[in-house]
């Protein structure tokens, strides 16, 4: 099936497939400086608590531990 | 609510069939944006198969209720060269190669796709629509350490206020810019840099 091949596809996967471009002469010129500026500082590192999961194995150890904290 | 699992649903569907993963998914619900939910449900496993994009799936704390979702894709964000003074295409040496055949320059960018909070009746855990872009943020913050990349996008429907005001709140601004789908007189862009 297309990407774009059925009803209703077309606005959800508009934005996945377009390619993107600033091509206003002042939008341009502000992108790039604050680009710059922006790239010169240091990342932040991540804050938040949630605990972002890779592997079926790190989430199968997580779900054990949450039941057995639950049973507790 | 701070310490929900976050993983992508290619690696929570591992081992699944596609009835249980289809099951699974008809679990979340908005009813306020439909495309939200029929992205999720119809789409986003096909495109995490072809790795076209990447869904994640914010889950409750026993891993049973899908609480929010969002979907990334990494994306060039071209700037038309010409349209810059010859000050910034300077500067701009430093960072990356004007593509001369195109006559612009392209930025790594991170799009978010699409992001959605459950609205099921019987879910009893939440979060807000901040919290959710913590949630976004957080991870574009890994991926520009371990990628690089520094700069993040959305789209949303023109005439959007509350969405427009939701994504201003949380950083955004108006990028001015446009797309090769045939939507820009519905589609506006807006970014920020990932801090």
């Amino acid at each position: 099936m297309p990407l774009n091949g059925k009803r209703g596809d077309k606005m959800a996967t508009s934005s996945i497939t377009a390619n993107f471009r600033i091509d206003d002469p002042k939008a341009a010129k502000d992108f790039v400086d604050a680009f710059i500026r922006h790239s010169r500082n240091a990342p932040t590192p991540p804050s938040s608590n949630f605990r972002f999961i890779t592997t079926v194995e790190e989430m199968e150890a997580l779900k054990a531990q949450r039941r057995q904290a639950v049973h507790q | 609510m701070s310490n929900l699992p976050v993983i992508p649903l290619s690696t929570w569907a591992k081992g699944k069939s596609d009835n249980e993963v289809s099951d699974f998914l008809k679990g979340f619900s908005c009813k306020k944006n439909k495309e939200v939910q029929w992205f999720l449900r119809k789409l986003s496993m096909r495109f995490a198969r072809l790795n076209i994009s990447a869904t994640h799936l914010v889950l409750s704390e026993d891993f049973e209720r899908i609480v929010a979702y969002y979907t990334l894709v990494c994306k060039p964000l071209s700037v038309m060269a010409d349209e810059l003074g010859e000050d910034s295409r300077n500067s701009l040496e430093e960072f990356c190669r004007l593509n001369e055949q195109r006559r612009c320059y392209d930025f790594s960018a991170y799009l978010i796709a699409q992001l959605g909070r459950n609205y099921a009746p019987d879910l009893t855990e939440t979060i807000s629509g901040d919290e959710l872009m913590n949630v976004i943020l957080d991870h574009l913050r890994r991926m520009r350490i371990n990628l690089g990349g520094n700069v993040a996008f959305v789209e949303y429907e023109k005439g959007n206020a509350k969405l427009l005001e939701y994504y201003t709140r949380n950083g955004f601004v108006s990028m001015h810019s446009k797309s090769d789908s045939g939507e820009n007189d519905k589609l506006a862009q807006l970014f920020r840099f990932i801090d």
